[in-house]
């Protein structure tokens, strides 16, 4: 799951890159409003983590240019301020979550978390697909009392595809879903989690659609 | 302890006035009531002399033997005003011999003079009026018993004081009552102001102001207001300082969190690295904040001459590894006799923050210019620089206490130029923005007031 931080606090910033990376998000962190607004035209984000004190373009700029555009992208508004003004004025100008510093990084990850389920229209953190259940937070499916381990991505891979299954995505999509901006792609990762996790969780599950990508179809039943 | 209470003042002060007014009149009274009596009683000593003197002594001896059945009692109660009561009274021959006396009558020697006189008796004190017979060649005394008089001048005292004494205590309550309702609107008013909530800082606006109190609650508005806006002032202040205060805690909170989950040796490094680097900016926060509330209390009393030429070159020498190390070429300009009273401390803080934004802000190969210059009157110091600048703009607020330029790529709190200014106002001087170097960058002058003969 891709995602794009907005915060103009050079250490603040990068440790919560580095805590939502280590959480098995792809996180591209921008410094301020102007260039939040250029990332968010340019790339497709699954949720935006914004500071509303920003240099240039101020976070609830961005987030009433994002809403003025009709994209119901999640938006996350991490800010110090903390009385109820702010929280209503950020709410109203359209952010879904507000989280106040200082917080704990287990907590931010819980929200994006939540965040992102509810986009996807489910309540609990578990997405199932026929006779698995896949619980994104601990990397497992569990199958008829078995349970198997995921590596990070192969998870961001499956939960990418699950959320949209029916739909062929093509292997860039998933590189995107991968890597942030300044991570290298190694050139033949998604070839090679998709062969793992059909080793892992059987050849049936993820069709590949010659010319264009990778499928879970739609769920019969 | 006792409290000071304007009820009990008019209270003691009106029953005060009351008591003594009415003990003064009581008194006048008093004695304009004795005088008359005394002259009324005086009056009827002469009549009755004048009546005895028409009888002849014979006629006068048969009175006296009358008169040995009542005898006259001055203590006797029967009858206070002795007006009906017979006088008792003695007939003199002109030798000095007594021919006859009342019955009621004081064993009196001769008494030659005419007229009215207050005599001593066998202990007694008597009032008398004697009169002479020309023809006769004898004379008569009458008497009577002064206490006899005073009797009726007590006991009118006495009924008056009676009066008083009913009265006093009505009168002390009705003047109390009176008290208490006319202070109502004070009390209602003191109520008002007491029932309010600490965080209520309107103005007050009872339906009905005493003119009297009117002048209070006036300037009870004005602190009012005084007291609103410093407090939105300070409310403002607290929001920027959370914000500010919050971000780096925050990211050290977070960098830390980001320690502990690391799975490599590298990153768990790199965010420690990040945890110390967020403490020591927010060391610097909070000492910065810490020095702007020890300004508020500057104190003046330890004042010393400042030559602020040698403070210039002093907070250069310390920041010329800094600034060569951006590549910025920094020059003093120092006038001589540039000394001004004030504290040496604060003074090289103020010009070190400025000189702290310069090297901040400076692009590499620029040039900062510290000059310190005696105007008449006053002594100038100004830091220039060619660097990023500032916008005409937000000139404007870059005293206001966190404030930063947006877009700001260096690391700051916001406050350098707060405390900068608070301490050019402390020395009594003035801050101003403008232009730097050739139209570019920033450039900051303070001026100071500092009469030539300081030194």
């Amino acid at each position: 799951m891709r995602l794009l931080l907005v915060e103009d606090d050079p250490i603040l910033g990068d440790g919560v890159a580095a805590g939502l990376k280590q959480a098995g998000f792809t996180v591209d962190w921008t410094r301020d409003g102007r260039s939040a607004q250029l990332a968010l035209e340019t790339t497709a984000y699954e949720l935006v983590v914004l500071d509303l004190g920003l240099p240039r373009v101020s976070g609830m700029d961005v987030l009433r240019q994002l809403r003025a555009r009709s994209s119901d992208l999640p938006v996350l508004i991490l800010t110090a301020r903390d009385t109820v003004d702010d929280r209503v004025a950020g709410l109203e100008a359209g952010a879904d979550d507000y989280l106040v510093k200082p917080f704990a990084l287990s907590e931010l990850v819980a929200r994006i978390r939540a965040l992102h389920r509810r986009a996807h229209g489910r309540s609990i953190d578990a997405i199932r697909y026929r006779d698995m259940v896949l619980v994104p937070d601990s990397l497992t499916v569990t199958r008829a009392d078995e349970t198997i381990t995921l590596s990070g991505r192969e998870c961001a891979i499956l939960v990418e595809l699950l959320e949209h299954r029916g739909t062929a995505l093509s292997r860039a999509r998933l590189e995107e879903s991968l890597y942030g901006w300044n991570e290298e792609i190694e050139s033949n990762a998604v070839e090679v989690h998709i062969s793992n996790l059909r080793k892992k969780l059987g050849s049936d599950l993820i069709r590949t659609i010659r010319g264009v990508g990778y499928l879970v179809p739609k769920d019969a039943a | 302890m006792k409290r000071f209470s304007i009820q009990r003042r008019l209270l003691l002060l009106l029953i005060g006035s009351l008591v003594l007014a009415w003990g003064a009149m009581l008194a006048a009274g008093y004695g304009k009531a004795r005088a008359e009596i005394h002259e009324l009683a005086d009056a009827r000593l002469q009549q009755g002399a004048r009546t005895l003197m028409a009888l002849d002594l014979k006629r006068l001896a048969r009175l006296a033997h009358a008169d040995a059945a009542m005898p006259i009692d001055a203590d006797a109660d029967a009858d206070h005003d002795g007006s009906s009561r017979p006088l008792a009274f003695q007939a003199w021959g002109d030798n000095g011999q007594l021919l006859l006396a009342s019955a009621g009558a004081p064993a009196a020697t001769f008494w030659p003079d005419e007229g009215y006189a207050t005599r001593t008796i066998d202990g007694r004190d008597w009032r008398s009026y004697t009169l002479r017979d020309r023809r006769h060649e004898y004379r008569v005394s009458v008497l009577e018993p002064l206490a006899l008089r005073e009797h009726p001048v007590h006991e009118l005292a006495w009924r008056m004081g009676q009066v008083l004494l009913w009265a006093l205590p009505l009168l002390a309550a009705l003047v109390w009552i009176s008290i208490r309702r006319g202070l109502e609107p004070l009390a209602r008013l003191s109520d008002a102001i007491g029932l309010r909530d600490a965080g209520n800082l309107e103005p007050i606006r009872p339906p009905r102001i005493p003119a009297e109190a009117e002048t209070v609650v006036a300037a009870l508005n004005r602190l009012l207001e005084r007291l609103a806006h410093s407090l939105d002032k300070e409310r403002a202040f607290t929001a920027d300082a959370a914000h500010e205060l919050r971000t780096p805690l925050a990211a050290i909170k977070v960098q830390a969190e980001v320690a502990l989950g690391a799975r490599d040796e590298e990153s768990r490094r790199r965010a420690i690295g990040q945890v110390i680097a967020g403490v020591d900016r927010s060391t610097h926060l909070a000492e910065q904040l810490l020095l702007l509330a020890r300004l508020e209390h500057a104190d003046a009393a330890a004042w010393q001459p400042v030559d602020l030429g040698r403070v210039a070159a002093d907070v250069v020498a310390r920041r010329a590894g800094e600034a060569a190390a951006k590549g910025l070429d920094v020059e003093v300009a120092a006038a001589p006799d540039c000394t001004l009273p004030g504290d040496p401390a604060t003074l090289a803080i103020l010009l070190d923050n400025l000189l702290d934004n310069a090297i901040k802000y400076g692009k590499d190969g620029g040039h900062i210019r510290v000059g310190v210059r005696r105007d008449p009157g006053a002594v100038s110091l100004s830091v220039v620089d060619d660097g990023e600048g500032v916008g005409a703009a937000d000139r404007a607020r870059l005293r206001d206490r966190f404030f930063r330029v947006a877009g700001s790529a260096a690391p700051g709190s916001g406050l350098g130029l707060s405390i900068v200014e608070k301490i050019a106002v402390a020395h009594g001087g003035v801050v101003e923005f403008d232009a730097g170097l050739e139209g570019r960058g920033l450039g900051v002058s303070v001026r100071f007031d500092a009469p030539q003969a300081q030194r």
